[in-house]
Parts: C-alpha cells; structure tokens; sequence
C-alpha cells in the first residue's frame, strides 16, 4: 500500500452503541478506503458484530457518525443503505431457506430491478458451485455454499463496500480458504471489504489493513502485515 | 329423566362413572406410557403438548358428554360449549409459545409415510363413505383457503390471527348486504333498513346460471366484498398491528388484540344481521350426478372451482411474482429481509390485502356451502389452525394439504359410529396432535 491513499468509501468515527440501557461500543472508529479489504479482529464479545450493526442501521448509533462516499448515513435504515452502496452479510441466518437460490439472489436485488440478468451471471460466475442449483433450495445448501450465496446475495446490488460477519465460522479449513478467495477476487474487482473475523491470522493475511478491537474500543491499527508480526496481537489472538 | 331430544339411550350408573373417572386416567396413563415409549427427551415438547391435551382436553370432553346424556339437553351444543374454553386455553397456554420450539425440534420421521397413511386414508374413504369423502373436499377446500391466509400473516407477521374466522364470516355478511341491500336486518321492533342501490338491482343478476342457486350478482358481491375486507384488514393494520409493531409488542400482544378483534366483528354481525342463520338465495339447490356414484350440489361444483381459481392465482403470486417471493423471504427471515432492502411495511400491507381477499372468498364460500351465520367463523377457528400448523405454519402450500387433510378427516370421521357430529371439531384437533407428535414442524415445514 501506497502512502496516498485514495479517499475513504466508508467511514465509521467515535461509534457508541449497545443493547438496553448498556454501550457495547465506547467510541470505536473504522475506515475502508476505496477498493480496500479491512480486517477487525478480536477477541469474543469484544463488539465486532455490534459494531457492523450499528453501522448498517440495525443498531442506533448513540454517538458517532458513519458515513459512505463523503455522505452522512448514520443510523439510516437499511433499504436506504443498500440503494447508497452498502451491503451486509450477517454471521447466521444470512440466507432464506425455504426460498430458492436463484429466489435468494433476487432477494438481494429487491430494491433495484434493472441488470438483474448481468448481476446474476456474475454471482454465478463468482460461485460456480450455485450455478447448477440455483432451483434449489436454499435451506439444503451445505455450510460453504450457504456462505457464497450469502455473499452472492449482497454482491446483487454491486455494493461499494461490502461488511462481513465473520464469513469462514464454521466451515472446513478447505472452505475457508475457498471463501477468502472468492471474497479476494471480490475486492480486486473494486468492492471494498471490511471484515470481521476470528480467525486472525487467515483474516490478517488477506487483508490490507486490520483493527483489532477489544472490550468496545479501538486497540491497535495498521497494515496488515505489522499486525500480523505484532507482539501482542501475536500473543493474543494468534496463539502465538 | 325425560329426554326432549327422543330416545337417547339410558346409561347404567357404572357405565358414567367409567366415563367420568375411566377415560380421563386412561388418558393419563397412556399419556405417561406414551412419554416413556417415545422417550422424554427426544419428543419433549411434543409430548408435553400431547399430556397438555389429553388432561385439558378429554376430561371436559367427557363430563360435557356425561352431562348430555345426563340431562337429555342438545348434545352437540353441550359438548361444544364445554370443550371450547379447554381447546383455547390449551391452544394458547401451551401451543403458542411452543410453536417456534417445535418447528425447530429436529424429527426423522418418514414424511412420506405419513403422505402415505393420508393417501391410504383417503383411499378407504373413497370406497367406504365417498359421499362425506366429497363434503370433506369441499369443506377441506374452504379451509383451505382460509388456512392459506392464516398460514401467509403467520409467516409475515409471526403471530397467530385469531380473528381469522369471524373476518371470513364478516366478509360473508358483507357479500350479503352488498347482494340484497340489507343494513338491518329483521328484529323485534325495527324496520328492515335498505341500501339505496345493491347487487342484485343489477340486470338479471339474480338469475340462476347453470345448476347454480344464485345468479352473477353473487360471484360479484363476493369479489366487491375481498376488495372490501382487504382494505379492511389493511386499516386495521394500520389501526392496530402497526401501533403494536412501532412499540415492538410481544407476539402475544398481538394474538390478543387479535381475539379482541375477533369478538368485534362477530358483535358487529350480531348487531346488524342478528343471530338469525340466512342464506344468499332463496334458490333451489340442485343435487348433479357424477361418474362413479358421487353425487354433489352444483353449489358445491362452483365451491371447488372458486377454491381451483384462487388458488392458482394465489400460487402465480407467491412463487412467479417479486411481492410474492419478498412475503416468504419475510416469512422465512424477517431480519434478512430487511437487511435486502426490501420494504417491510409494504410487504406487511401486502399481506393483508392477500389475506383478505382469501378471508373473503372462503367467508362466502363457506356461507354457501352451511349458510351465514355469527357463530360459524369462530367454530371454524380451529379446523383452520389445525390445518396451517398441520401443513407446517409460514408455509402456503402445506396449509392448501393441510386444509384438505382437515377437512377430509372431519367429515369421514363422524361417519363412523362411534363419533357424533359433535365432535367434528375434535377431528381436526386429533389430527394436529397425531401430526405434531410424529412431525414437529408439520408437513412442509422447513428444518431450521
Ligand atoms: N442482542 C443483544 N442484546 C444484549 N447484548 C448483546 C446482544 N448481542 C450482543 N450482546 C453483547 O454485546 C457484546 C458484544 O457482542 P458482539 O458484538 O456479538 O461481539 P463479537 O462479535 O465481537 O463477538 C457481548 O458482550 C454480547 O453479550
Ligand atoms: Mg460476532
């Protein structure tokens, strides 16, 4: 990575949020520049999930501002989020099993209908493995091909910036690399990243940059590279 | 005792006792022997319900029969009388909150089996009783209908649509006014009221088409009336649902208000129309003849046409339209669908204006085939439940096989004779138990 930086695609500055009356995020701070594939690592509970709802409107920002493209879009709700270029895959449930897979795709599309043809064959061609099942249930995928139509379902919308909830929980090691491959090829063709993972290591060796978050704050930032041979990321969260 | 019903046999003393004391211990027992058979943990919940109903459920049934026979008076209303609170009490105490545990209760239970038990079922019925084999499919085509909208709010909205019933008899009456004009209906003391123009003003739309005993003016009463009750159940959304979504109200919030608003609109029937049972037309129901022995009203043709029509039309919605498949993706997974974009409200209001139109079509269509009555909504509460939960709840094409195994079940049991006519509505919660003890999730439901 160069020093000059193109310019920020998403922005999330001094994020509090939580559950009932408790903050969760005590003013945590994340940006994916353009064409960028960010990693926030850390450990259980530390707000990874809550703090990519609060960014995509699922949670209410208590303080703090997000935005996309220079825009405010804080505390939006998600059918206005996903029209600006954002798209959000959640760690479970994150496709409808009783519908179909090309039902599922179209799902993704809901809120626009033009290039619907071009965006599936890009999805497909992504995910061969749902090419030939896309008549199929959804609810009969395996645990990897559930992943990539998850994936493929938030791609419909050609998003600028894509947020992952930890997409390699729970699947074989063959899978998980399987996955950040796809998610790789994904963010060469433009789409920035930003990713949540436990699996430090796999994440920090995909990604450009990483945060690493503990106990709802900002601990430690940079490339990804430095994370990986930092002493206490090392320590803490790669078993080193 | 003298008997005002006739010659209803005398039972010893003994022979009540038995069925006072004996029946419900021979419940409980087996209850216990079907616990430790099945195995506690592996069917827990379901067999929770199935003690749940045998304790709740047959002993009330038995002292309202006990006590029919005791004092001679109407048998079927007895018995219906005192089962009904013990089915809702049961339905809602420990149904409701278990239904989502039940879904998600893993089974490998053969669904083809029980699909080959209902086809054998069915089979039998056709040779031996093939007359209540053709009431039960147009009655199970009715439910169906019914079951359909029930199952699609359901999915959309997770709760349980309790005024599901008194809408489609609402609907009915609306049919009703809008075909003769009649505000008010005949009551001691007042005049009947008319509407200044109605349906059957229109040219020759009184007039019997084919075996029919009505004329179109009733094919277009019943669809101003689903344009109506689909506005109507749109308002009352907005009224009432969407106040309770907006303050993120429990489910059994809106069950609740739901049965509130069931008991609106059956007082709404009463305080217009009365009490009194009454029918579309004067007109002559003729019986036709078909091949192989079976015989049915011509009313009843147009009965299973209608259910045929709008269930295509309903299947064209669901599965080959956007809206459509937007409401089962809501249905399968509310969150994800609004993580998608889509428009919750809108696909809510949609969902309601389907639903209603269903509501109405199977109100007049069963006011066609028994007649328009403020009761007959409610009694058919549980036949419609049974049928959605049977075919797996949130799944439309489980409740159009649901409404038929009902309704086919209902109608051939009591022909046996050991079942009064009484217990009808006993079948159909029969069936949901038999079902959900062997297939948590109900037949089409999906494993989670
Ligand atoms: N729906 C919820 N209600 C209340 N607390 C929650 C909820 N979801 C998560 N939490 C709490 O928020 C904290 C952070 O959770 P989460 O963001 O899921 O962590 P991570 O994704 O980093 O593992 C945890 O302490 C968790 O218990
Ligand atoms: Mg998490």
């Amino acid at each position: 990575m160069t020093d000059a930086k193109p310019a920020p695609v998403l922005e999330a500055k001094d994020i509090v949020a939580g559950y009932g009356e408790v903050d969760i995020l005590h003013g945590v701070s994340v940006t994916v520049h353009g064409g960028e594939m960010v990693a926030i690592i850390g450990p259980n509970g530390a707000g990874k999930s809550t703090l990519l709802r609060a960014i995509f409107g699922l949670l209410n920002a208590r303080r703090g501002q997000v935005s996309l493209k220079g825009q405010d879009i804080t505390n939006r709700a998600p059918d206005e989020l996903v029209l600006r270029g954002l798209s959000y895959v959640p760690q479970v449930d994150n496709v409808f099993p009783s519908l179909t897979i090309l039902e599922n795709l179209e799902m993704g599309a809901f809120v626009r209908e033009t290039g619907l043809a071009e965006r599936l064959d890009r999805v497909f061609s992504l995910f061969p493995d749902l090419t030939d099942r896309r008549g199929e249930k959804a609810g009969r995928l395996s645990g990897g091909q559930r992943q990539m139509l998850a994936l493929g379902r938030a791609l419909m919308l050609d998003p600028d910036v894509l947020l992952l909830d930890e997409p390699s929980a729970s699947l074989s090691p063959k899978m998980v690399d399987m996955i950040f491959d796809r998610i790789n090829v994904i963010n060469a063709e433009g789409t920035g990243v930003l990713l949540v993972e436990q699996n430090a290591r796999e994440a920090l060796s995909v990604c450009h940059r990483g945060y690493v978050l503990a106990t709802g704050e900002n601990r430690l930032e940079g490339a990804a590279k430095s994370l990986l041979d930092n002493e206490e990321v090392g320590k803490l969260y790669l078993g080193a | 005792m003298a008997s005002p019903v006739g010659d209803l046999p005398q039972l010893s003393i003994w022979v009540e006792v038995g069925l006072l004391v004996g029946v419900p211990l021979y419940a409980a027992v087996f209850a216990a022997l079907f616990q430790s058979l099945v195995g506690y943990n592996r069917l827990r919940s379901s067999s929770d319900i199935f003690t749940a109903v045998t304790l709740w459920l047959l002993v009330p049934l038995h002292i309202g029969g006990w006590l029919a026979y005791q004092y001679g008076g109407s048998l079927e209303a007895l018995l219906l009388l005192t089962i009904w609170p013990y089915v809702w009490l049961t339905a809602v105490v420990y149904g409701l909150p278990r239904i989502e545990q039940l879904r998600s209760h893993d089974d490998n239970i053969n669904f083809g089996g029980i699909i080959a038990n209902i086809v054998v079922f069915v089979f039998a019925a056709a040779i031996w009783e093939h007359d209540a084999l053709t009431v039960g499919i147009v009655l199970g085509a009715i439910i169906a209908l019914g079951a359909v909208g029930l199952t699609l709010i359901f999915g959309v909205l997770k709760f349980a649509h309790f005024a599901h019933g008194d809408s489609m008899m609402l609907s009915a009456f609306v049919a009703w006014l809008l075909l003769n004009g009649i505000i008010v209906g005949e009551r001691a003391g007042s005049e009947t009221t008319l509407l200044p123009v109605n349906v059957n003003d229109l040219p020759g739309a009184e007039s019997a088409i084919w075996d029919f005993s009505f004329g179109y003016g009733l094919i277009v009463a019943m669809l101003l009336a689903a344009v109506l009750t689909a506005g109507l159940m749109v308002g009352i959304d907005r009224m009432v649902y969407r106040r309770l979504r907006k303050r993120k109200s429990d489910i059994v919030i809106f069950a609740i208000a739901s049965l509130g608003l069931a008991f609106v609109m059956r007082s709404v029937i009463l305080i217009f129309w009365g009490p009194t049972p009454r029918l579309y037309t004067p007109g002559i129901r003729n019986r036709i003849d078909l091949p192989f022995d079976v015989s049915l009203l011509a009313d009843q043709v147009f009965i299973l046409a209608a259910a045929f029509v709008v269930t295509a039309v309903v299947y064209v919605l669901l599965f080959r339209t956007k809206l459509g498949k937007a409401m089962r993706a809501m249905a399968d997974n509310p969150d994800l669908a609004r993580i998608s974009g889509i428009d919750t409200d809108r696909i809510i209001t949609w969902t309601w204006a389907v639903s209603g139109c269903l509501i109405a079509i199977a109100g007049v269509l069963l006011a066609l085939q028994a007649h328009l009555d403020s009761e007959l909504g409610f009694t058919l509460l549980l036949p419609l439940f049974a049928a959605a939960i049977v075919g797996g709840l949130g799944n439309p094409l489980g409740a159009l096989v649901g409404g038929f195994v009902v309704g086919i079940t209902q109608e051939v049991a009591v022909t046996f004779d050991f079942l009064s006519p009484g217990y009808k509505f006993s079948v159909a919660f029969a069936v949901l138990i038999l079902i959900l003890v062997v297939r948590p999730r109900g037949l089409f439901g999906e494993r989670s």
